[in-house]
């Protein structure tokens, strides 16, 4: 179990984070991940839990802006956590604004640039329809497989692909939005 | 974008977020870090019984807990308790009933295998019609 939080524990905060865009709630939302999975299921197969820690993760994501939805904090819950018409109509490139196009990353050096290449892409990621960034997150970071990510998430199979397929065609377009070469600019290891 | 390509794509992506995490700041690993270990602190290993049944280790955890001595102690004292006054209560009927039965006997003019005798029962019963 130690193991296996190890393993996740970043990444679980990286995706609190472009969620709800907050480091302090993001680093309490991965705590209460954390204890439930160990109080709750400490006797199901280590092959089970990245698909149950998932799912308490993103259940935790969604109470977060359930109560903060108490609180009144519209603003955060329409910008991150839209209707499924929302996300259905999203055009990644409706949210670009005029001067982030112009400012493409010209870097000194190679770390520099990755740096900044990294900055662009994890405000793309954060600026993704909660459900699309659940479905990449899932699929492609944290590499379940599309039953595994469909039961994570609660829905068909198919919903996760059409999520996946709409979450890369975004990414992809605010990168070349930017000026950004998918061959060139990656690191690959 | 096909499959293969949008495949491709992402793993560029979450390349780039994966060496974002060797650049997060030390003060939320160690909050990160100290998460784990409450979890772990909660966490009780899962234990199999004869490799048929694996019992989680809260479960486990509480029949320990009922396995103490002072668990059942409270228990003990009321059951002790009830037991004894049952005792009592049924000394009390028998003093009430089989005191005057005895009282009976002892005073009574007729000898106790009189009581015993079938015959003289019915006699009773006979010369009181």
């Amino acid at each position: 179990m130690s193991d296996f939080l190890a393993s996740v524990e970043k990444r679980a905060f990286k995706q609190a984070v472009y969620a709800v865009r907050q480091d302090e709630s993001a680093l309490d939302i991965v705590q209460d991940a954390m204890l439930k999975l160990a109080e709750k299921y400490a006797d199901r197969p280590p092959e089970e839990l990245p698909m149950l820690f998932q799912r308490i993760l993103q259940n935790t994501i969604r109470d977060w802006f359930r109560r903060s939805k108490v609180r009144s904090t519209w603003t955060t819950l329409f910008s991150s956590f839209g209707s499924k018409d929302e996300d259905d109509d999203f055009d990644i490139l409706e949210s670009i604004q005029a001067d982030d196009t112009a400012n493409v990353p010209v870097s000194p050096s190679a770390q520099l640039e990755q740096s900044q290449l990294l900055k662009i892409i994890e405000d793309a990621v954060e600026r993704l329809p909660a459900r699309q960034r659940e479905a990449f997150m899932l699929r492609y970071w944290e590499e379940l497989d599309v039953a595994e990510t469909a039961e994570s998430m609660g829905c068909s199979q198919g919903s996760v692909k059409t999520h996946c397929s709409r979450a890369v065609a975004s990414l992809s377009t605010l990168l070349k939005a930017k000026g950004i070469s998918l061959q060139s600019a990656f690191r690959t290891d | 974008m096909d499959n293969k390509q949008e495949a491709d794509f992402a793993k560029k992506i979450t390349s780039t977020l994966n060496w974002g995490l060797s650049r997060l700041d030390d003060d939320k690993l160690t909050r990160i870090r100290a998460s784990r270990q409450r979890a772990m602190a909660v966490y009780r290993e899962p234990v199999s019984i004869l490799g048929l049944v694996t019992i989680s280790g809260q479960t486990l955890a509480i029949s320990n807990w009922i396995r103490k001595p002072l668990f059942w102690l409270p228990i003990l004292a009321i059951v002790a308790a009830v037991a004894a006054y049952t005792l009592s209560s049924n000394d009390d009927i028998y003093d009430e009933t089989g005191g005057d039965l005895d009282a009976q006997l002892l005073t009574g003019e007729l000898p106790i295998n009189a009581f015993l005798d079938k015959d003289f029962s019915s006699w009773v019963k006979e010369s009181s019609q």
